[in-house]
């Protein structure tokens, strides 16, 4: 398993260099990112090209793009043209952002379009199988910046009804919010509610129905029709026989769509205005910001390829063939 | 097929979420009217004001280059004082000055700024000549490395003595008039001093970035967290009157359509976005919010660039300028905002500004007739395509202005159909806003560029950046030696009354030239929470936070 890991971030290291490579020129040559300071009458030129030189935005192109790769190696992410900022401190904050709303969506998604796949292919046909294939199609069908912005208007919507602010619109935290712990972590999930939900919704229309798909496949098979036949409880036929491998098909599922999650969050962090990854990318490639959107292009990648490798190892898990293989 | 009782109650049930889904996608408001503005009435001590801003900022030092932003002066008018205040109709009061800054001797042009003896920091250091001093020293231009957003004035000043700790004198190489656009946001030299002690010039570039300092202001900065928010607590130290609220609290939206939610949902209290008329008309329908709609003096305009070969022809401009209906334009795009708004009829001044006239009044009202009257005494004449032609040359021109902003995508389509009419080809060529004026403006790579200037308490030296020949602003390359002139004898004059008239024949004299032709000024819009009162709109750089610590609670 060791040199099946190695292998893999083998091959993964040069093809995340090309990526930035090529992010690196494209986001350089897309636009000049002291464009607003020219729009400012009462500064001059002469100010204009100190500020350049100063962010060395005079440099060549491959001279810039050494000079950030060597300096990424060492930790530094070079820092922002915007406003000076290491590029590592910005990542900082909105990794942890990000993972925050990745973290409770994805956790929830598999857990909810798992048990919601597997209850509908135990009950197929059922008032729940239709229901639940319903909503399905009627989710997967929503675009991710509709749906938010729907549950943001119902949300307060709600809060008007019931005239308390259960759901929150903006950020992830509320800056005017003190006290203990629990008024802490209150405020934090408050403003979660919205942006996750918008997340899994999505999420769990297309994997229940594929869960429920494997699931049917599944319990079709001739071990299971034995292991029936055998005596075995239902509990024991579904958790020990079908369940297991039923699984393993969707975490390739959940691995392939975690990138989609990610720019989904995206989409999310920009229309809750959460100080997360997504955002960081946006307000990056909208001030012509190379060094951010490197950095934001190399976590991204990084996390991409870290949960296909978790991927594999469950894989393992699950099925033992695998992991003898 | 037989329908069972109980699939009919689960299909009534799915079909009532799906009008809930529907009815809460379509939105809608709550028929209700948004509240009054909220001034004076009995006010509740303390509490706290959240404000939805358009940008984050860098540094704290708004007189640098890379700190010279939106919100850093949003925030900073109310933690540094300055020597002036501008009020909503342009006026200036004096704020840490003791009384207005005087004149003591016109030759040489002298001023001398007397600070109020009560004016200190929050540490107890006296707000003082030294200030000024180091301000002055940073921003004279002499020093190449020191970031200095605006050295307009500073480097007029040949000598400044600090007279004594609270007055100083400065002696200009030559009259100028708007010395009172000086000392605005004054950083704590000590504080500076302090913090880089052997190289001032980084101290004054770097050393304010990650925290102000110290307070003159009725606020101070407290928590920030970047990207996200920024606290500003009341300056219990503060030497002029105390603000009554707790905490202004800044919470960074940059993604202008999650303000009007926000605001709906209490989560900010204070909105100030550039205005979207459907954003606007759902504000409007906010119970418990009032919102208003303001003119600035940041202005619409169509540059003509006079090196262009038709363009070099005033009969042309004419005929653009005749051509070009501005009241159908405003009527089409500004009117849905306010009945109030008007075409502009003076580049100099705004019609919210003190001295404005309306000049250019033959221009006031479309006129095709002469448009193409006046192409055809030049020598033009209509082709078979309906397009003016003269020596086998189409008049045809390039109208730019910045891709995106839909407004004046809008714009360029309704001049270029206007002028049309006129026999005037005007092709649309968009650029992003840092091509346009990262390259195209100052390069003269352009015929007709739209964009908006800003307007100013100090219009004689905004006309002389703009107008001058000699000025990088100038982007038509519009040259006239007696606007020139005049433009020199406004910013030497100090008599308010004598330096208004100035302008206002320079206005004169361009309308006859035509380097260009102001649209309308665009509207500014204010949205607040209304149980909380005194706030009111200042449309200078000043913005809403003009006077926010007379902001309060309603009882």
């Amino acid at each position: 398993m060791a040199g099946f890991i190695l292998r893999r971030l083998a091959i993964s290291i040069p093809l995340i260099a090309l990526a930035s490579f090529l992010v690196f020129v494209l986001v350089a040559v897309s636009g000049d990112p002291l464009g607003e300071l020219r729009s400012n009458p009462s500064i001059t030129e002469a100010q204009i090209e100190a500020r350049r030189h100063e962010l060395g935005l005079d440099r060549p192109l491959m001279t810039r793009y050494v000079d950030w790769a060597t300096g990424v190696v060492t930790g530094d992410f070079g820092r922002s043209a915007k406003d000076n900022e290491p590029v590592v401190d910005k990542l900082g904050r909105a990794i942890t952002v990000t993972l925050r709303l990745l973290g409770g969506a994805l956790s929830l998604a598999v857990l909810l379009g798992v048990a919601i796949g597997v209850a509908a292919a135990l009950k197929q046909y059922s008032k729940f199988d239709y229901a639940s294939t319903f909503f399905a199609f009627v989710f997967f069908s929503m675009p991710v910046f509709w749906l938010a912005a729907v549950l943001k208007d119902a949300g307060i919507r709600i809060n008007q009804l019931i005239d308390f602010r259960l759901f929150f619109t903006i950020g992830e935290k509320d800056p005017t919010v003190v006290g203990g712990f629990l008024t802490v972590f209150g405020d934090r999930v408050g403003h979660m509610i919205l942006p996750v939900l918008t997340l899994i919704l999505i999420q769990v229309a297309g994997w229940s129905r594929y869960q429920r798909a494997t699931m049917l496949d599944v319990l079709s098979a001739d071990y299971v029709r034995t292991a029936r036949a055998k005596g075995l409880s239902p509990g024991k036929v579904i958790l020990r026989h079908t369940l297991r491998n039923a699984l393993i098909p969707i975490v390739t599922l959940v691995a392939i769509d975690f990138g989609l999650l990610m720019s989904g969050a995206v989409i999310t962090e920009t229309v809750f205005a959460w100080n997360g990854m997504g955002r960081l990318l946006v307000r990056g490639l909208l001030d012509r910001d190379t060094n951010v959107v490197q950095a934001w292009l190399l976590v991204s990648a990084a996390m991409v390829v870290l949960f296909n490798l978790l991927a594999d190892v469950a894989y393992g898990y699950l099925d033992p063939r695998i992991r003898r293989g | 097929m037989r329908i069972h009782g109980k699939g009919n109650v689960a299909r009534l049930f799915l079909t009532l979420l799906c009008v809930a889904l529907v009815a809460g996608a379509c939105g809608g408001d709550d028929n209700n009217e948004g509240g009054e503005a909220a001034q004076g009435g009995a006010e509740k001590p303390g509490g706290t004001l959240v404000f939805g801003a358009d940008q984050d900022f860098a540094g704290y030092n708004v007189n640098t280059v890379p700190d010279n932003s939106l919100a850093a002066g949003q925030i900073m008018k109310q933690v540094w004082s300055g020597a002036y205040r501008v009020k909503p109709d342009f006026s200036l009061e004096p704020d840490v000055l003791a009384g207005e800054a005087t004149v003591t001797s016109e030759d040489p042009f002298t001023v001398e700024w007397k600070i109020k003896p009560e004016a200190s920091w929050d540490d107890g250091t006296p707000l003082s000549s030294d200030d000024f001093e180091l301000y002055w020293q940073m921003c004279n231009g002499k020093n190449e490395a020191a970031s200095c957003a605006s050295t307009t004035g500073f480097d007029l000043i040949a000598k400044l003595d600090k007279v004594d700790g609270k007055t100083v004198r400065a002696e200009f190489a030559q009259p100028f008039s708007d010395y009172k656009s000086l000392f605005d946001d004054i950083p704590p030299s000590h504080i500076i001093k302090q913090r880089s002690p052997d190289d001032l010039v980084k101290g004054w570039n770097t050393a304010l970035n990650e925290d102000p300092g110290a307070s003159s202001g009725p606020f101070k900065v407290g928590e920030r967290v970047k990207g996200a928010s920024l606290k500003l607590v009341r300056n219990e130290k503060y030497w002029g009157t105390k603000a009554k609220l707790d905490e202004i609290i800044f919470r960074f939206l940059p993604e202008s359509t999650t303000q009007p939610d926000a605001l709906r949902n209490n989560e900010v209290n204070l909105i100030y976005p550039q205005p979207q008329l459907d954003q606007v008309e759902t504000v409007k329908a906010f119970p418990g919010v009032h919102s208003e709609i303001n003119f600035g003096p940041t202005f619409e305009h169509l540059t003509l660039n006079t090196k262009n070969e038709f363009l070099a022809d005033k009969a042309v401009r004419q005929a653009i300028a005749y051509g070009v209906d501005r009241a159908a334009i405003v009527a089409r795009l500004m009117k849905p905002f306010s009945d109030k708004a008007s075409q502009l009829d003076n580049r100099l001044l705004v019609s919210t500004q003190k001295g404005y006239e309306a000049h250019g009044q033959e221009y006031a009202e479309v006129n095709v007739a002469k448009a193409i009257s006046v192409l055809e005494g030049a020598g033009f004449k209509k082709g078979a395509t309906g397009i003016m032609e003269k020596g086998g040359k189409k008049l045809s021109l390039r109208l730019s202005t910045t891709a995106g902003n839909k407004l004046r995508e809008q714009q360029g389509v309704l001049v270029q159909a206007q002028l049309k009419e006129v026999g005037i080809d005007i092709r649309i060529d968009n650029a992003p806003a840092e091509a346009l004026f990262g390259e195209r403006l100052p390069s003269g790579n352009f015929d007709i560029a739209n964009f908006a200037w800003v307007g100013t308490p100090f219009p004689a030296a905004g006309g002389y950046q703009l107008y001058s020949a000699a000025s990088g602003s100038n982007f038509g390359k519009y040259s006239n030696k007696t606007v020139d002139q005049k433009l020199l004898a406004a910013l030497a004059e100090t008599d308010e009354v004598t330096r208004l008239g100035l302008l206002n024949e320079i206005d004169k004299i361009m309308w006859e030239d035509l380097p260009n032709i102001p649209l309308y000024q665009k509207p500014t819009f204010l949205a607040y929470n209304t149980k909380y009162v005194n706030i009111s709109d200042n449309t200078t750089e000043e913005s809403p936070f003009w006077n926010s610590e007379t902001w309060a609670l309603k009882a």
